[in-house]
Formats: structure tokens, C-alpha cells, sequence
């Protein structure tokens, strides 16, 4: 990770930092309640000093369905409300990676749905790659082509699509943890 | 830039601190102006002008961390602001200075006004600048990059805060009590050279206290903390 994000230089010296093309949702949320869901927005799009940005944060403003929130303070907003902005935000500067924590806990069934169409149309029409960390196997289950089970940090298995329609998700941490 | 807009936005929807900025800023230039009269009835001594400008502005720059909104939306501690805004690569250092300058206007405006309005019944222009351009802003920057990195630093940014006030409390007492409680129990009075001298210093190690805990401050502390928490 230090690599990724510049911190330790490559075997040749050479310097990537690849933070611009990652976007991340992270457990906390980090909005600010008294701004607007514009002004959360266009805070970050100073930060990653993106040119469009006012067209850029009306778009996805449209596409998360917050559009009549655009001048909302972001402490009216409900959980699942919040939680589109900071995916709108965590896509704001189009990354090609997108790391999500624990993105749907806490959301009602129908958020948790749109969050999953979302996160699949965004993979499919943009050819990007999707990290999720979460708790939430059956919603893992329902969108993930590949799985990782961490178990006391370390790598416990590592299961496709097809191992998936063999067996549950959860079946298969349960038996990560008979082999510890 | 976009950080500092953000902390004044932040700051200034905060409708108490906005109430109690404005109470406050009556109050300093209420005192500004009281010193007139006690000007008048010591017996017209400059000492008690040079005494509020000076000494008085700072004890009263101190106070003001009272009200300021101690909130999640400030440290950034609890919400995850900080660890989303730093996840950016935005750096850390510059992400502290534009807090701290966020802080420092809320700080400085009030002590600077009750400075303005002693200026202009003392005539005391070199005293009042010299405190306005340079006095002021060294402590008042002091005080708001030290607060800013001892909220960050530690585990737990209320016990931080209330460590900051007992120093605050302490340096009010000896700078504006401890005087006037000297010449009445005592009937002695702290030269006012002495008493300027005492403030430059103690200006300039709040500066220094800042600045060391402004070089130490990096994300692994940091992130030691957010995990603790």
C-alpha cells in the first residue's frame, strides 16, 4: 500500500502515487453535517482539483438521486442519503479503483439494492475494478467475483464466482475458521 | 485553500460560536473602552493602556478557546474527516496550517477590535501596531497551531482541550489578576515594562511549544490515535 499510494519508492526508485486513480468509502463517513451536499462535494473536487468541477458534482449529484438535496445540509439527510454522497464522492475524481468499506451496513433493503445495481454498473461501464471490505457475506455473495476471507489478518481463502454457486459464502468462512 | 474555506464555513454556521463571537466582541471593545475611564481615574498613567494592549489581549485571545466549538466538524476526529481529506494525499502539515488559520481569525478578530478601540481613545499608535501586526498574530497563531495539533495528537481532544484551558486559566489569573491583587494586598505594582516583558516571552514560548508539537505531529501518530479511539 505504501507503494501505491508513493510513500515507499519501487525497486528501481521510481515514484507512483496512484491515489488519484482510487477512490475510496471508508467506514467513517467524514461528511460535514453543515454544508451542503454541493459544498461536501466541492470540497473534495478542490482537493483533487478537478476542472469541471461544478458540471462534474451535478452529474453525480443526478446519478446517486440526490439532485433536490444539491443545496441540502447533509444533516437532514438520512443514512442511505449520506451514504450515496460519500459514493459520489469517493467516484468524483473517476478512479479506476474503488476501495469500500463496509459500504451497505446499516441501510435499508432498498438502498442496499440500488448500492449493489450501482457498484455493478459502474464495474461493467467503466471497465474499473471494486474493493469492498464487509461483514455483509449475503450481500458479498450477490456481487463479488472474487472473495477474500481474512481471518486475524491474514488470508484464510481466496474463492471465485464459481466456487460461489457451489456453496454459500458463508459456509465457506465457516470452514476458513475450522482449518485455524 | 479549499480546507480553509471549509473551516470558515464550518466555524461560522455554528450559530452559538457565531452568538458568542459577537457577545464577545461587544464585551472587548466594552473593556477597550472601560479603560478610559480607568485611565482617567489612575490619574491619566499610559501603563494601564500598555497593560490592556499588551497583556490583556492576550489573557482575553486565551479566553476565547472557551467558546470556541470544540466539535467533531473541528478535530475531525470523530466524524473521519481527517482520515477521508488525508486517504486523498492531501498533506498533513499543510492540512494543520489551514485549521490553525481558521482558528486563528476566530481568535484574533475580538482581541484585535478591543486593541483598535484602545488605540483610538490612547493614541498609542506604535504600541497598539506593534500589538496588532505582530504581537497578536504571533500568539494568537501560537495559541490556534497548538491547540489544532494537541487535538490531534491525542487519543482523547476533550481531556486535550481541558489540559490547553487549565494553562489558559492559570496565565489569566497571574496576567490580569496577579497584578491588580499585588497592588491591593501588597500595595506594590509589577513595572509595566516588566509586565510587557513577561508577555513577549511567554507570546514567544506558546510559539515554540506550537511549533515542536507542529514538527512532531505525522500520520502514524495520528492513526495511532483514530484506531485507539
Amino acid at each position: 500500500m505504501d507503494l501505491l499510494v508513493g510513500r515507499t519508492p519501487g525497486i528501481n526508485g521510481e515514484q507512483f502515487n496512484l491515489r488519484k486513480d482510487i477512490g475510496f468509502m471508508l467506514h467513517s463517513p467524514g461528511l460535514y453535517p453543515v454544508l451542503s451536499s454541493y459544498e461536501n462535494l466541492a470540497l473534495y473536487a478542490r482537493i483533487y482539483k478537478i476542472d469541471n468541477e461544478r458540471e462534474r458534482i451535478e452529474h453525480l449529484l443526478e446519478l446517486v438521486g440526490l439532485a433536490e438535496y444539491r443545496d441540502e445540509k447533509v444533516h437532514i439527510l438520512s443514512k442511505g442519503m449520506r451514504q450515496k454522497l460519500v459514493l459520489a464522492r469517493a467516484i468524483l475524481h473517476e478512479p479506476e479503483l474503488l476501495i469500500l468499506d463496509e459500504p451497505t451496513v446499516g441501510l435499508e433493503v432498498e438502498t442496499k439494492i440500488w448500492f449493489r445495481e450501482f457498484i455493478s454498473g459502474f464495474v461493467m461501464n467503466g471497465d474499473k475494478t471494486v474493493l469492498i471490505s464487509s461483514h455483509e457475506l449475503s450481500e458479498l455473495e450477490k456481487i463479488c467475483t472474487d472473495v477474500a476471507i481474512l481471518r486475524k489478518g491474514k488470508i484464510a481463502g481466496v474463492y471465485n464466482k464459481l466456487d460461489l454457486n457451489e456453496t454459500s459464502l458463508e459456509d465457506l468462512y465457516l470452514k476458513s475458521g475450522e482449518r485455524d | 485553500m479549499a480546507i480553509l474555506m471549509k473551516e470558515l464555513k464550518v466555524i461560522y454556521r455554528n450559530k452559538t460560536f457565531i452568538l458568542l463571537k459577537i457577545l464577545f466582541s461587544l464585551l472587548y471593545c466594552a473593556i477597550g473602552y472601560g479603560t478610559k475611564a480607568l485611565y482617567e481615574q489612575t490619574g491619566y498613567d499610559l501603563n494601564i493602556a500598555y497593560y490592556f494592549i499588551f497583556v490583556y489581549s492576550m489573557s482575553l485571545a486565551l479566553m476565547m478557546l472557551y467558546v470556541y466549538p470544540i466539535s467533531k466538524d473541528i478535530t475531525e476526529r470523530m466524524n473521519g474527516g481527517l482520515e477521508n481529506i488525508l486517504a486523498t494525499g492531501y498533506p498533513l502539515k499543510r492540512l494543520i496550517l489551514y485549521k490553525t488559520l481558521g482558528l486563528f481569525l476566530s481568535l484574533y478578530i475580538p482581541a484585535a477590535l478591543m486593541v483598535i478601540v484602545i488605540i483610538a481613545w490612547s493614541r498609542l499608535y506604535l504600541a497598539g501596531f506593534l500589538s496588532l501586526l505582530v504581537y497578536l498574530p504571533l500568539i494568537n497563531g501560537g495559541i490556534a497551531l497548538n491547540y489544532i495539533c494537541s487535538t490531534m495528537l491525542s487519543v482523547n481532544p476533550a481531556v486535550a482541550m481541558s489540559k490547553l484551558s487549565f494553562y489558559a486559566i492559570a496565565v489569566i489569573l497571574v496576567l490580569t489578576y496577579g497584578p491588580v491583587l499585588g497592588y491591593r494586598i501588597g500595595g506594590y505594582s509589577i513595572d509595566m515594562a516588566v509586565s510587557i516583558t513577561l508577555a513577549v516571552l511567554l507570546s514567544f514560548a506558546i510559539v515554540l511549544a506550537a511549533y515542536r508539537k507542529f514538527r512532531k505531529i505525522g500520520i502514524e501518530e495520528l492513526i495511532g490515535g483514530v484506531v485507539y479511539l
